[in-house]
Formats: structure tokens, C-alpha cells, sequence
């Protein structure tokens, strides 16, 4: 039953999208989020259904798209293990974000857009993650891309949010332009771009293929732009502009890990190519320990958060191209938990604030926002990757596969991961601890959340604590049930035996833990017990401080070799190949255009016997040809 | 047969009402009229069937073309409703001669016989000179209804006698027999030929190609604007889907001679439609210019003949008649409140006060320009392909030059709607019309994302 109707699933949101946005003038605030909350909750019903109903796959066809000769697009939407899981997260975390919306978003004055952007933005992200084909997948991708450059801009009268949003879409424009050559080549390749006629037909495919090695190449381009990996990842620590809800939403949660979902859909194509797993794992492994890097020295509370995305997408990355992509996956799901719980929280201590972003304005806070204070601490425990939170497991995961794999992919990992733990609890002691470094104003005004925005909250912190026992591992006893769900879904991977002794893993994860402890150890005496602050804006910085503070300077690199070349050639083209050569050629085209036209009307002289006139010489005419054939 | 008999019965019982003198029973009595034929139109589908001593079959081709015949035929007969809002009597009896019109126009989808053929010209043509002039009182409305008569007649005559030499030579009107008759001589005689060249005159007149479009833009102009919508929909559905009917079957055996002569047709129409509508200051000029350019875009399909060629040119009529529809009635309610102004610049500045009317406007000239996600560019892309299947590339690269420079007058329309300024005012829109306006352009875009359904059928 819910099989068959499987398809309204993207159609709530769609439906809280119309109401919210064409009744933006009449319905309230508050009624407005309800509206759009539902409509994001009864997907998650189906979804659980659909999850203790479905354990193969299940293709729901809605009828047929495009058929031009031997291109044959059906708009089918594919239920499997995989869609299912992304579909939980989707929904089960978009609900709690729409939840919380409710609170922090409830005082602008355009709260309903707002609300109708982020339920167009789950109907999309819906698409894309039921798509049947690489076609739906698409126009989900586009969707999802939308509506994160509507959200990062929605504040709109701010010129710098409006260009993080336009920054946003470029740099996904490039990375879509990979994928969409992907799609063209594949449609080449194998005359589909449908799921169920790709996979089978890849399964013939030597491995090492130099056609599916590009097409994989193609699609990894789009991945990287969407998932902000090196080099396309500038966009995403600007994109936290926008909301913090949509930042925990599309820039943590959901949208950034399409790009993971994507390469996880087509793990048969990937485990075809070497190269391009290769690259993969280069590429995250780099993108990884590079963010969490820059992460050390920032001192916004979303800038950092936003270098840690794109430091964890960085491990799935890694886990894709290690081709381990249920561990990828997993990663995917705990990251939804405890990254959106860690956006959510420094939403709230934001609010709290009356909007105040930089950690060295704040401080001494968990007496004054308990709930927030605890939720956050499980969240940064999970993230740091210490048991039993959820974080250890898909990280330890992945790492054990990294070290399966070669050894020092494991200690380059483990470096990443130091970085990692020590900014985030530099963060977590610079925000919760020591003294309010505030303006007295604020510290007057400093309260609790309302209930609507904690209790997402707690939810949240639940689910990042135990989150990690869905993949419990064999090495304790564990069933990996996560990944042993995905086996449908996942022709790629490899289900064989451990890689790695067990007394191997042991001594690596007691000795992960042992130096992380230790790293939470420092940091709790640099930042609680001696109390350092970050030196503010005025002071000089040196050396390698300079260059880590600075983002490596990554930003002005781009900006002096692509935008000011790019810049340039516009304006000399626009003055001279524009104005002089094409508007010649145009114009002129357009005049002659327009002296024949008048001569022509002058045929149309509105006499009746000239018209007759012409018709019998027409006639004529053509009597002509026949004696001449 | 049936859905002949419920036209006719249909058309004969307004005539009748008319003489109640109630608007509350005409229009709805059209509409049920029309809704019936329709339906029993449908019925007809892959119920192939012959009527009249085998003198007309009616297969599914002539079902599709009469179906969208009568699609288009319900959409300006609801428009008529704001129309004659302030006539007071005859509007009945014009809805019976549109009738009466259909009557004709299905007589010629369906005619398996010569005979039939120009029975049903005359019959579509002789209410529609009487509906040109409808306007009584206007001097613009009755030169417009005695041009179309005078030329019309002589076209028929024409016609008639291509019909009669090609009677001449084969001994028969039966289009099967003339098949035959051209598959088994081997040297057919000159009165023949001649007779091809005078039906294709006829035809070429009947559906506005050049250079026997002369009318076009005079009789379109001077008649009702409403009245010009129908013609411009209603004959063209007709005209082609007869046009096609003949050439493909009696002629097709010899179609390497008439093919260079439509081939010269086709240049020349693209050429002088499009020329002649870049510099058009009055909306309804323009769109007959637009309407003749569709001519020349329909007989690509036509010359491609093909196994493309038939469901191209019913996607392409139907296409054509859902953006022309709403483009005149727009045209009708603008014209109405800028005193009868019906100039590019009576649009200026539609978009702010009216953006209703201007959206469907522009999903309509889109259409028409042929552009993506609108019907119109699956027209024109169906068209050209099956005229590439036919080999004719050089042919197909003109008509594609030709649809730019279209776009660049439909462009105009746009652009004095949204970037000009202009003296707005809101126009109220009446409910029916509304509601016609805009099933026109959903169906316009449905047909656009959706064009599978409409040329599968063919």
C-alpha cells in the first residue's frame, strides 16, 4: 500500500510550499511554520513505513517523460535501502529544523517565505534522493541548488549575503556542469540514464574502463562543487550567511551530502574506476585535514562550524573512494545528527545574543543556557569522535578502512581529527566557559531558548549519542546493521571479511582515544584554565598564524586568477567584440531586415485587383515550370 | 456522421433561439452543442467508418483535426460572451454561422472525394464571409467581409476548375481512383497537371500562403476581432488537415512534381510574413503576418511528407490555435479599454497593473516564437525534424532563420508589455474569459512539457 503511493512523498512539501507562499499575506507567522512543519512530518511517517515495508527495491513508475527515438526517460521514483535511509534523514532532521524555525525565525517579518523556501527545498531534496534516474537526480540537484542560493541570500538587503548567495551558485554552476557532461556521456555510453538499465549494463565493464572512468571524473566534479570539496569548497563557509536554520538544514544536514549520496548511488560505476577512486580519496582526504585546519584559528561560531562540514564531508569523501560507502553513508547520517544539533545550538546562543557571531564576545554560558550548554557538549564529544557517541563509530569507521587501505591514509586522518577535536573544544570552552566577554547589554538580555527551539534540541542530542548503535560494530559484538541494510543498494562495495585484525582495530581506536582525550585535555587548560582569548582583529599575525587565519589566502588566490582575469576579458569583449563586431553585424542585419519589410508592405497596398493581378501571375508562374519539366 | 448531424442540428436550433433574444439560453445552448459534437467526435476514435456512398471516411485522423477543431471553436465561443456583451441582436445567428463553419471544416477533414472537398470549402467559407462583415456599422468590417468574398470566389473558381481537369484526365473524383489512376499511366497527360497546380492555388489561398496570402492581412484586419481569431484557428486546422488529406494520398505518387512548386511557396511566404511583420504598429496586423509566416512553417510539413508529417502538423495546428486564441482575446480586452487603439503601444506597460493578462500574453507569443517549454516549440521541432527526414536541410535552415527574425516581433510585444512604461490601468477581466485565457495557456504549457500525448496520436 504505502509502495503505491510512495509518490505523494515529495508532494507535502511542494503542497506547504504553494500555501505558505501564495497565502504569505494572509496566514500568521506561526500558523505559516506549523503548516510547513507538517508537511515535512507526514513524509517522515511514509518514510518510516516505507522503511519496515521495503528491504529490496521498489520502483514507483508515474508515467513516461521523454521518449525522442531511442531516449526513453521515465519519471519513476527508485525506494531502496539507500533512499530510504536518506529519506529518514531528510525528513526526520528537516522536521526538527522546521520545528525549531518556528522559534528562531518567528520575529521576521518574512518568516513565511522563509518557511515556503525550506519546504521547496525538502520537495527538491526529495527528488533528488528518489530519482529514479540520473535525469530526476538532476533537477532535484538544481532545485536543492536554488534553493540555497534563495536562503543564503534571504536577507537580501545586505550586499554581502547577496554575493555569498551568487558565490554559492557559481561555484555549484561549475561543478554542475561536470555532472550534466556526466549524464550526456552516459546517455552516450550506455543509451540510459535510467538507474535500473546503467547499473546492469556497467556490471559487464572491465574494470579500469576509460568510458566510465570519465563519466565517474564528471560526476565527481559535481560532487565536489556541491559537497564543497577541494577545490570548489570557498563557497560554503560564506554561504553561512544565511538563516541558521538553513545552515544547519542545507549547509550541514542535507543539500552537502548530495554530492556523497550521489557517488554512493553509483558505487558499481566507482568501484569500476580505479583512478577516479583514487582521486577521491586524495581529494578528501586533503579536503579534511586542510578545513580542519583553518578551523584552529577562526573566530566566528559558524565559520568554524562551517570548516568542520567541510573538513567531515572530506572523511566520506574519503570513505567513497576507499569504497566503503556504506561507512560514507553512516558518516552522513551521525554528521545530519550532531552537526545540525551544533548548528541549532549556536543558532540558540546566537539568539541569545541578539545575533552576536564572534566567540570572543562570548563566554560563561552554560549556567545561563543549560539545555543548550548540554546539548551542545554531547554534540562536540560526537563530532570529536569520542564512545560511545555516534561520531566514533562512522569516524572510527572510516578511519580503520583508511588504515586497511595504507597506514598512512590512517595517520594523515588521525591528524585531521586532532584538528578536529581541539577547535571544537576550543570553541565549546571559549563559548560555555570562563567569563562573559559580552557588552553589558547583552548580558542582560542573555535567556534560554523557548521550548519550541530546545526540545529539536534535545531530540537532536538523543539521536547523536545514539546514533552510532545503528552500525555497532562486529569488533564489540555488533551486527553493522546499517551497512547490512544498504547491501541492496550498494553493487559496489565489498562484503567480505574484516580487512584488519581485530587486535589491530582495538589498538587503534584505544590509541585515537587516548590522544583525543589528551588534545581535550590541552585545550580545557589553554582555554579554561589559563583563559586565553583569540587576539582580536587589530593584531598582527605572523608566520603560518597569518596564513591558517587568512584561510590560506585561498579566497584571494581564486579571486586574483579567476575573477579579475575573468573581470577583465568581459569588459574587452563586452567594449569591443560586443559593441563594435556583433552589434555591426546585428544592427545592419536588422536594418536590411527592415528595409526589405518595406518593401515588402508596400505589396500590401489594400487593392483588390492588384492582389487578383499578382495571383493570376502567379498562376502563370507556374504553368511556366510545367511546360518547363 | 453523427457528429455532422449534431453540428448541423445544433446550428439550425440557435437560429431558432435567436428569435428569443436571450443570451442566458444562446451561449450555453453553443456550448452544449459543441460539447456534444465533441463527444461524439471521441466515440469515433478507432471506430473507422464511411458515410455518403463512401464519399467521406472518417478515420482517426479527420477524429484528431475535428476534435481540435471544435477545442478551439468552444474557446472563442466563450470569449464571444464579454464580445457581444453589449450587442443586442444576431448573436445567435453568428454563433450558427460558426457553426455552420465547423459544419464545413469537418466535411473537409473527411472527404474521400473531390466533390465533398469543395462542398466543403464553400460551406466553411460562405458563413465566414458573412461573419467578416458582422460588424455592420463598420465601413473597415464590411470591406473586409466583400474582399474576402470577391477573392474568395475567385479562389473557389479556381479550385473548382483544377477539380475538373483533374476529373478530366482520371475520369474520377474518388481520391483512391486517383491514385491509381496516377500509379498506372505512364504518361500522364498536361490538363492533369494543370489541375494539380489550380487545386494547390485553391489550397495555398484557403490557408494564407504566399502568393495568394494577399487577403490575409486586409480581411483579418478590417474583420471582428473575435471573429478574426476564429478564422485564423478554426480554416487553418481545417485548411491544412484537408490540404494534407489530398496531397498525400491521390498526389503522392507525383509529389516530385509539385514539391519544387510548394518548396518556391514556402520561401516566399517565410520571406514576405516575416519581413512584413517587423514593421507592423498594430497588434492584429501583426498577428495575421505572424499567421501567415505558421502557414509557411505548416507546409514544411506538408512538403516533408513523411510518416512525421501528419501528427507534426495536427501538434503544429493545435499548437498554433491554443496561443492564437489567447493572444486575441488579450488583444480584445485591451483594444476595448484603450479606445479601440490596438497599436504595440496600447501594450506599454501591461505587466504592472495587469500581470494576469500579460503572462498569458507572453506564454502565448512564446508559443508562437517557439520557444522552449511552450507548445509551439515542439510545433516547429516535429515540423523541422520531419522535413530533415525528407532531406530537406536547406529548406529546414531557412525556416529556422525565419523563426528568429519571428522572434524578434513577438520580442516586441513583450518588450513594450514589461520594460515600457505606459498609462496603466487595471482591466477587469470577465470571469468566463478568464477562465478560457487561462486553460488555453495551462494547455499551452502542458502541451509543451507533455508533447508526447498530442503527436502520439497521429
Amino acid at each position: 500500500m504505502i509502495q503505491k503511493i510512495a509518490w505523494m512523498i515529495p508532494l507535502f512539501p511542494l503542497l506547504g510550499f504553494i500555501i505558505n507562499s501564495f497565502g504569505r499575506k494572509i496566514i500568521s507567522r506561526n500558523m505559516s511554520g506549523i503548516i510547513a512543519s507538517l508537511m515535512v512530518f507526514i513524509p517522515l511517517i511514509f518514510a518510516f513505513d516505507l522503511f519496515f515495508s521495503v528491504t529490496d527495491k521498489v520502483t514507483v513508475h508515474l508515467f513516461n517523460w521523454i521518449s525522442a527515438g531511442v531516449i526513453n526517460i521515465p519519471f519513476e521514483f527508485l525506494i531502496d535501502p539507500l533512499s530510504i535511509t536518506m529519506m529518514l534523514v531528510v525528513t526526520g532532521v528537516g522536521f526538527l529544523i522546521h520545528v525549531y524555525s518556528i522559534g528562531y525565525m518567528g520575529h521576521d517579518e518574512h518568516a513565511n517565505t522563509f518557511f515556503a523556501y525550506l519546504n521547496l527545498f525538502i520537495f527538491f531534496m526529495l527528488l533528488l534522493v528518489m530519482g529514479a534516474n540520473y535525469l530526476i537526480l538532476f533537477i532535484g540537484w538544481e532545485g536543492v541548488g536554488l534553493c540555497s542560493y534563495l536562503l543564503i541570500g534571504f536577507w537580501y538587503k545586505n550586499t554581502e549575503y547577496n554575493n555569498a548567495a551568487r558565490k554559492a551558485f557559481v561555484m555549484n554552476r561549475i561543478g554542475d556542469l561536470g555532472f550534466l557532461l556526466g549524464i550526456i556521456l552516459m546517455l552516450f555510453a550506455f543509451g540510459s540514464v535510467n538507474f535500473k538499465d546503467v547499473f546492469p549494463a556497467a556490471g559487464s565493464v572491465q574494470s579500469g574502463n576509460v568510458t566510465v572512468t570519465i563519466i565517474t571524473l564528471l560526476l565527481m566534479i559535481g560532487a565536489l562543487g556541491k559537497s564543497a570539496q577541494i577545490p570548489l569548497y570557498t563557497w560554503l563557509p560564506d554561504a553561512m550567511a544565511g538563516p541558521t536554520p538553513v545552515s544547519a538544514l542545507i549547509h550541514a544536514a542535507t543539500m552537502v551530502t548530495a554530492g556523497i549520496y550521489m557517488i554512493a548511488r553509483s558505487s558499481i560505476l566507482y568501484s569500476l574506476a580505479p583512478i577516479t577512486s583514487g582521486v577521491i580519496v586524495v581529494i578528501g582526504l586533503a579536503t579534511a585535514v586542510f578545513a580542519a585546519s583553518i578551523g584552529l584559528l577562526q573566530n566566528d561560531i559558524k565559520k568554524v562550524l562551517a570548516y568542520s562540514t567541510v573538513s567531515q564531508l572530506g572523511y566520506m569523501f574519503l570513505a567513497l573512494g576507499l569504497g566503503a560507502y556504506s561507512s560514507a553513508m553512516f558518516h552522513v547520517t551521525t554528521h545530519a545528527f550532531f552537526k545540525a544539533l551544533l548548528f541549532l545550538g549556536a543558532g540558540s546562543v546566537m539568539h541569545a545574543l541578539n545575533n552576536g557571531q564572534d566567540i570572543r564576545g562570548m563566554g560563561g554560558l552554560r549556567k545561563k543556557l543549560p539545555i543548550t550548554f548540554i546539548t551542545f557538549l554531547i554534540a562536540t564529544l560526537a563530532i570529536s569522535g569520542i564512545p560511545p557517541f555516534s561520531g566514533f563509530f562512522s569516524k572510527d569507521e572510516i578511519l580503520a578502512k583508511a588504515f586497511a587501505s595504507n597506514p598512512s591514509l590512517w595517520v594523515v586522518g588521525m591528524i585531521g581529527a586532532l584538528f578536529t577535536c581541539f577547535y571544537m573544544f576550543r570553541l565549546f570552552y571559549l563559548v560555555f566557559y570562563g567569563k562573559f566577554r559580552g557588552t553589558s547589554e547583552q548580558e542582560a538580555h542573555v535567556h534560554e531558548s523557548p521550548l519550541v527551539m530546545t526540545i529539536p534540541l534535545i531530540v537532536l542530542a538523543v539521536l547523536a549519542f545514539l546514533g552510532g548503535f545503528l552500525n555497532f560494530p562486529a569488533i564489540f559484538g555488533g551486527k553493522e546493521s546499517f551497512a547490512e541494510y544498504l547491501k541492496p543498494s550498494l553493487a559496489g562495495q565489498y562484503y567480505g571479511k574484516e580487512l584488519i585484525p581485530h587486535q589491530t582495530e582495538l589498538l587503534l581506536m584505544a590509541s585515537s582515544v587516548i590522544i583525543l582525550l589528551a588534545v581535550i585535555f590541552i585545550a580545557w587548560q589553554v582555554f579554561v584554565k589559563r583563559g586565553t582569548v583569540p587576539a582580536d582583529e587589530t593584531t598582527e599575525r605572523k608566520g603560518l598564524v597569518k596564513l591558517v587565519y587568512n584561510k590560506y589566502f585561498i579566497d584571494e588566490l581564486y579571486n586574483s586568477i579567476f575573477v579579475k582575469p575573468y573581470n577583465f576579458l568581459s569588459e574587452k569583449v563586452f567594449s569591443w567584440i560586443d559593441r563594435v563586431v556583433i552589434d555591426g553585424i546585428v544592427n545592419s542585419f536588422g536594418e536590411i531586415s527592415i528595409i526589405c519589410g518595406r518593401s515588402v508592405r508596400k505589396l500590401q497596398n489594400g487593392n483588390t485587383s492588384f492582389y487578383l493581378f499578382v495571383m493570376a501571375w502567379a498562376i502563370v508562374a507556374m504553368f511556366i515550370y510545367l511546360m518547363l519539366v | 456522421m453523427a457528429a455532422l448531424i449534431s453540428i448541423a442540428v445544433f446550428g439550425i436550433a440557435l437560429l431558432y433561439i435567436e428569435l428569443t433574444n436571450s443570451k442566458k439560453i444562446q451561449l450555453p445552448l453553443a456550448v452544449v452543442g459543441l460539447l456534444v459534437t465533441l463527444g461524439l467526435t471521441v466515440m469515433q476514435w478507432n471506430h473507422p467508418s464511411s458515410s455518403f456512398n463512401n464519399m467521406a471516411v472518417t478515420d482517426n485522423y479527420s477524429v484528431a483535426f475535428n476534435a481540435s477543431i471544435l477545442l478551439s471553436t468552444m474557446f472563442v465561443v466563450l470569449l464571444s460572451a464579454y464580445y457581444y456583451e453589449d450587442v443586442k441582436q444576431h448573436v445567435a445567428e453568428i454563433m450558427a454561422l460558426m457553426l455552420f463553419t465547423v459544419f464545413g471544416a469537418f466535411l473537409i477533414t473527411s472527404f474521400s472525394n473531390m466533390i465533398m472537398l469543395f462542398l466543403g470549402i464553400e460551406t466553411l467559407s460562405i458563413p465566414l464571409y458573412v461573419l467578416a462583415g458582422s460588424k455592420k456599422f463598420s465601413l473597415r468590417s464590411n470591406e473586409a467581409s466583400f474582399k474576402y468574398f470577391l477573392m474568395g470566389a475567385f479562389a473557389s473558381a479556381i479550385l473548382l476548375l483544377g477539380i475538373t481537369l483533374v476529373y478530366g484526365a482520371s475520369a474520377t473524383f474518388q481520391l483512391s481512383a486517383i491514385s491509381d489512376y496516377v500509379n498506372n499511366t505512364k504518361q500522364l497527360p498536361g490538363i492533369f497537371y494543370m489541375g494539380i497546380i489550380l487545386i494547390l492555388v485553391g489550397f495555398s489561398f484557403k490557408v494564407a500562403a504566399a502568393p495568394f496570402h494577399f487577403w490575409t492581412p486586409d480581411v483579418y484586419e478590417g474583420s471582428p476581432t473575435l471573429i478574426t481569431a476564429f478564422m485564423a484557428t478554426v480554416v487553418k486546422i481545417a485548411g491544412f488537415a484537408a490540404f494534407y488529406r489530398l496531397f498525400s494520398s491521390a498526389f503522392s505518387s507525383i509529389a516530385t512534381f509539385w514539391e519544387p512548386l510548394l518548396w518556391g511557396m514556402i520561401i516566399l511566404t517565410l520571406l514576405i510574413s516575416n519581413f512584413a511583420a517587423l514593421l507592423q504598429k498594430g497588434v492584429k496586423r501583426l498577428l495575421a503576418y505572424s499567421s501567415i509566416s505558421h502557414a509557411g512553417f505548416l507546409l514544411l510539413g506538408i512538403i516533408a511528407l513523411n510518416k512525421l508529417s501528419a501528427g507534426g502538423i495536427f501538434y503544429y495546428t493545435l499548437a498554433y490555435s491554443l496561443a492564437t486564441i489567447p493572444a486575441f482575446g488579450v488583444l480584445i480586452l485591451v483594444k476595448n479599454h484603450r479606445n479601440s487603439d490596438d497599436s504595440i503601444d496600447a501594450f506599454n506597460g501591461l505587466a504592472k497593473k495587469n500581470p494576469l493578462l500579460a503572462i498569458v500574453m507572453s506564454v502565448a507569443l512564446l508559443s508562437m516564437a517557439g520557444i522552449p517549454i511552450t507548445a509551439g516549440f515542439f510545433a516547429k521541432y516535429y515540423i523541422f525534424v520531419a522535413a530533415i527526414d525528407s532531406g530537406y536541410i536547406l529548406l529546414t535552415i531557412f525556416a529556422v532563420l525565419a523563426a528568429v527574425l519571428g522572434v524578434f516581433y513577438y520580442f516586441r510585444l513583450l518588450n513594450a508589455m514589461f520594460l515600457k512604461e505606459g498609462e496603466a490601468e487595471k482591466i477587469k477581466i470577465p470571469v468566463v474569459f478568464g477562465i478560457s485565457l487561462l486553460i488555453t495557456t495551462i494547455l499551452t504549457l502542458a502541451m509543451g512539457v507533455f508533447p508526447d500525448y498530442i503527436i502520439k496520436l497521429l
